[in-house]
């Protein structure tokens, strides 16, 4: 397998995957909300391709990502493209800080995407929808905690894909 | 400075924001548009979706049947009893409509009623967000539904309305969701307000009912209806019950907090209301 072939693989492998986590989410993790919080796995799969790919992939990932959500979301799936975009960055910098590509990098990167989006709907819903800061908090702390449970399978997903598929060629 | 543009996906990131702006201005000019990809995948995992459904419904079952069979049994019970008094009063009831008609006629009133057209769907999927308060049906345009829909129970109590339909799916939003927006009547007094809901209230599974005069007075288990004013929903259907009447954080509104009569954890059989006459 030449290594442009190899590459095409591993990023339609990549976008494969997201989609069975968008599946899970949908058809099992949605029935079973956590003090009425449901679990958002986009931002810890995009942190997760950022750690392995470095900024530019994850930012390209992201933006993928980001965009499918905005169209598939019932509402305020247009932020994701940002949102997912901006920790895909950030999570590809940390790559070159020497923590990234391994499990704690992945969980700090999850974990800042995951702060990444909870911040962004607090900061929308309370500078455009006039909610009190302690009820957003209450949506959003349980929500990025659940969210945060899934880092460690989406680790290990990403991490199976990344050394099955690796090519040696970041973006 | 290009290179670390190129190397950091800045470029990316630039690009992601303008993509933004585009969603945003086609999601403003077209605010019911039900994007393809979103059809496509709506119309892909509805099936897994009723499976899913399914095996929730039959393990709910199995742990009911194990958990809560005492439960069950002091439920079962309760309900008999409630059943023969229903039954006693329905009798009553229709003495008394019979005696209505013949008054109708002497008098040569038109009977006010509301026609339902109902279309029975199952939920396919629970809220979709934490921040929202929405369901997925299993039917959608193929057979007839539209936006605006109203979504009742079995029972008659209204569930939500739908906003986003697919081919063979639809979302609605319930009367928990914030951007909800239903006229609606305290049967007691007469009041006809906007049925509305917050996020605050929604966490707690309840609504409000908004823009109370100065001088309304409400007691606690007061019915709210839909009152079908400007014709959009049908008239008649139960809300739910005023439960206290709140004062707004600016202290200059007040409004009434609402439990709605469907309970919403336990949802799987609904009727769609794809026509009504509200005559």
């Amino acid at each position: 397998m030449g290594r442009n072939n190899g590459s095409q693989v591993k990023w339609g492998i990549y976008a494969l995957s997201y989609l069975v986590m968008y599946f899970i989410k949908i058809c099992i993790l949605n029935r079973i909300p956590i003090y009425g919080a449901l679990p958002e796995l986009a931002p810890l799969v995009v942190a997760a391709v950022g750690c392995y790919e470095g900024s530019l992939g994850g930012a390209l990932y992201g933006l993928g990502v980001g965009f499918f959500c905005s169209a598939v979301y019932f509402r305020g799936g247009t932020m994701m493209i940002p949102i997912c975009t901006v920790t895909g960055v950030l999570a590809g910098l940390t790559t070159r800080r020497q923590i990234g590509k391994n499990f704690l990098g992945v969980v700090l990167c999850g974990a800042m995407g995951v702060l990444v989006l909870e911040g962004a709907r607090v900061f929308y819903y309370y500078t455009f929808g006039g909610n009190a800061m302690d009820t957003l908090l209450r949506i959003a702390v349980p929500e990025g905690l659940y969210s945060l449970v899934f880092v460690i399978p989406i680790y290990f997903v990403y991490a199976a894909i990344y050394q099955r598929y690796r090519t040696d060629t970041e973006l | 400075m290009k290179k670390f543009f190129h190397d950091n996906g800045l470029w990316v990131l630039i690009a992601a924001l303008l993509l933004t702006a585009v969603v945003t201005m086609t999601s403003a000019l077209f605010p019911n548009m039900t994007s393809p990809l979103s059809n496509v995948i709506g119309v892909v995992s509805s099936p897994f979706q009723r499976v899913a459904s399914s095996f929730t419904g039959w393990v709910e079952g199995v742990y009911d049947y194990a958990f809560r069979y005492e439960q069950l049994v002091e439920e079962n019970e309760a309900l008999q009893q409630e059943l023969s008094e229903v039954r006693s009063a329905l009798r009553e009831a229709q003495d008394a409509q019979a005696e209505n008609e013949d008054l109708r006629n002497a008098l040569g009133l038109v009977e006010e009623k509301t026609d339902l057209t109902l279309m029975d769907v199952t939920v396919t999927e629970g809220k979709a967000s934490s921040w929202e308060s929405t369901l997925t049906i299993s039917k959608g345009s193929n057979a007839g539904i539209a936006v605006n829909d109203v979504v009742i129970t079995g029972t008659g109590y209204l569930v939500g309305v739908v906003q986003e339909v697919g081919t063979n799916w639809a979302t609605l939003i319930t009367i928990l969701d914030p951007s909800i927006s239903v006229s609606a009547t305290v049967y007691r007094t007469g009041d006809t307000l906007m049925l509305e809901s917050d996020l605050s209230l929604m966490t707690e599974g309840k609504c409000k009912l908004t823009y109370l005069s100065a001088d309304a007075v409400f007691i606690s288990g007061d019915e709210v209806l839909t009152s079908g004013a400007n014709g959009t929903y049908p008239s008649g259907l139960v809300v739910g019950y005023i439960e206290s009447v709140e004062t707004e954080p600016s202290g200059l509104e007040r409004y009434a907090v609402v439990t709605p009569a469907a309970d919403f954890d336990n949802l799987s059989t609904l009727f769609v209301v794809t026509d009504f006459n509200n005559d």
